[in-house]
């Protein structure tokens, strides 16, 4: 594959013997494919593919492996989202959900406006109804949130726009997971972090997560 | 076409192709990248990426058939010029450090060996072709249709440019340091420049225009065999196969394998006698 000498192919090709170019052209075969099909086995079988399971995908993209089948990293999602809520991968996320797009909570919220799938070329978010649509769950992190810790933020409770988040007798809010569409308004404006930077430092008391995530494992607000 | 710089012609086509992806980078115009570039709802995909993805998904993606056919059709029509006049990575290339060609002719000047005319024959009697790009092609196309996803992607470095691109701006933008800042600029130069035929031998999606150009016609260069100092005065010039970035060897005596040609003219601004042309239609 890799051309040490700088000089053109026809050179090379004058000097072989019929074994040794019969040599060269299965070991061309061999990196070409090989090397192909190496970074695929790599990218499918990583520690981190669990990974991305967890990420939240834009409306239409909830369906992990049919997203990952379609997705041509093109960007234009990201670009038209009106809430800038798109975030690319981090290659930390995986290698083969590097720059597919996923939903940042702490830059914008969801307010399903189906831009993102109008305009996906290939489907990979598919058609979805707006009202139906289901990016995530929300759940509320009691060692992070204020008021299950101590109080009197009712914040999420009062701004979330399908009413999913309800307050206990004692003000602490509770998500019915039923209603909840993970929008993420409530993450991306739960104080928590910054009141509680001496202490909690990047979690908020409230986060999404895929709806994958949430029924998997187990985990229930209240 | 002779009074204008080819090269510069180029820099211009390309620096358009990536100044439209940057405006339609705006909210209202979400133009898209390389990888797929459309207006709203009707966009192309890289013809790569069409059928890689029609392997994983099964499906037959009947939205983007059409605008592939027609990518196909402009290349039989007109031969790799997107590889030439469109794609970045030749622009990327040449910032980067790549080994210079070696050759009798290094400095440009033709000079004679004492070689004569019927060794230059013997030396492109057998011209044979670079296949390793369809290799990867098929690797690309087997390893997404065994695994699932558009494989080739990953390491694109038309994807990669744009995408290092697209992670600068979010850095100034957004305040958002990644690794990918460092991993794909490393990805890129490892192909480019420590591989280094890139465009030549390993691209992919040029071996898939590659195999539609061999129905070329138009617009291949041809040598004046009355010009060509290899016919005419026996030099040993290698000046047009070495200023190639295809490695087509042009000269009399030889066979060359024009459909990789990606129409840049380089050998044609660097021939000492002006012998290579492009004309309309090639007689055989």
């Amino acid at each position: 594959m890799a051309d040490g000498t700088g000089t053109s192919n026809n050179e090379l090709q004058e000097n072989d013997s019929p074994q040794s170019s019969l040599r060269r052209t299965f070991l061309e075969i061999l990196s070409g494919v090989g090397v192909l099909l190496g970074l695929g086995a790599l990218a499918k079988w990583e520690p981190s593919i669990k990974r991305t399971q967890s990420l939240v995908r834009p409306p239409g993209g909830q369906s992990e492996a049919r997203f990952l089948s379609l997705c041509v990293k093109c960007d234009r999602c990201q670009e038209v989202c009106p809430t800038q809520v798109i975030s690319p991968d981090d290659v930390r996320d995986g290698i083969a959900a590097a720059r597919t797009p996923k939903l940042n909570f702490r830059q914008g919220y969801c307010n399903f406006c189906m831009k993102c799938v109008e305009l996906c070329p290939t489907n990979a978010l598919e058609k979805v109804d707006p009202k139906k649509s289901k990016v995530g769950v929300a759940l509320v992190q009691r060692e992070f949130c204020i008021p299950w810790q101590w109080g009197g933020c009712t914040i999420c409770f009062e701004r979330c726009p399908v009413k999913a988040i309800t307050l206990d007798e004692a003000k602490r809010p509770i998500v019915d997971e039923i209603k909840c569409n993970g929008c993420g308004l409530c993450e991306r404006i739960c104080p928590a972090e910054e009141l509680r930077s001496y202490t909690a430092g990047q979690q908020r008391g409230i986060v999404i997560v895929s709806p994958d995530c949430a029924t998997s494992s187990g985990y229930r607000a209240v | 076409m002779s009074k204008l710089n080819a090269v510069r012609m180029r820099s211009l086509t390309i620096g358009l192709s990536v100044l439209l992806v940057l405006v339609g980078m705006s909210r209202t115009l979400s133009w898209g990248t390389l990888s797929a570039f459309g207006l709203g709802k009707f966009a192309t995909v890289c013809p790569l990426g069409y059928l890689e993805t029609s392997l994983t998904s099964r499906l037959c993606l009947p939205r983007l058939l059409a605008p592939f056919l027609a990518l196909m059709l402009v290349t039989v029509l007109l031969g790799r010029v997107f590889c030439g006049w469109v794609c970045p990575v030749p622009l990327v290339k040449s910032w980067l450090p790549t080994q210079k060609k070696h050759g009798s002719c290094a400095n440009g000047e033709p000079k004679p060996i004492g070689a004569s005319i019927a060794e230059a024959t013997t030396e492109s009697s057998q011209p044979a072709r670079p296949q390793t790009g369809l290799y990867v092609l098929t690797g690309a196309l087997l390893s997404s249709a065994v695994f699932g996803f558009p494989v080739f992607c990953l390491v694109c470095p038309i994807g990669l440019s744009f995408a290092t691109l697209f992670a600068v701006m979010r850095l100034f933008r957004f305040n958002e340091p990644t690794v990918a800042l460092i991993v794909f600029p490393a990805i890129v130069f490892v192909e480019l420049v420590v591989l280094r035929k890139w465009c030549s031998r390993l691209c992919p999606i040029g071996a898939l225009l590659g195999l539609v150009s061999r129905i070329n016609r138009s617009l291949v260069p041809s040598v004046d065999k009355q010009l060509c100092l290899v016919a005419t005065e026996g030099k040993n010039c290698q000046i047009c196969r070495n200023a190639c970035e295809m490695s087509i060897d042009l000269r009399s005596g030889s066979r060359p394998n024009t459909s990789d040609c990606i129409k840049c003219r380089d050998c044609a601004e660097k021939c000492p006698v002006q012998a290579i042309r492009f004309p309309l239609w090639r007689k055989s």
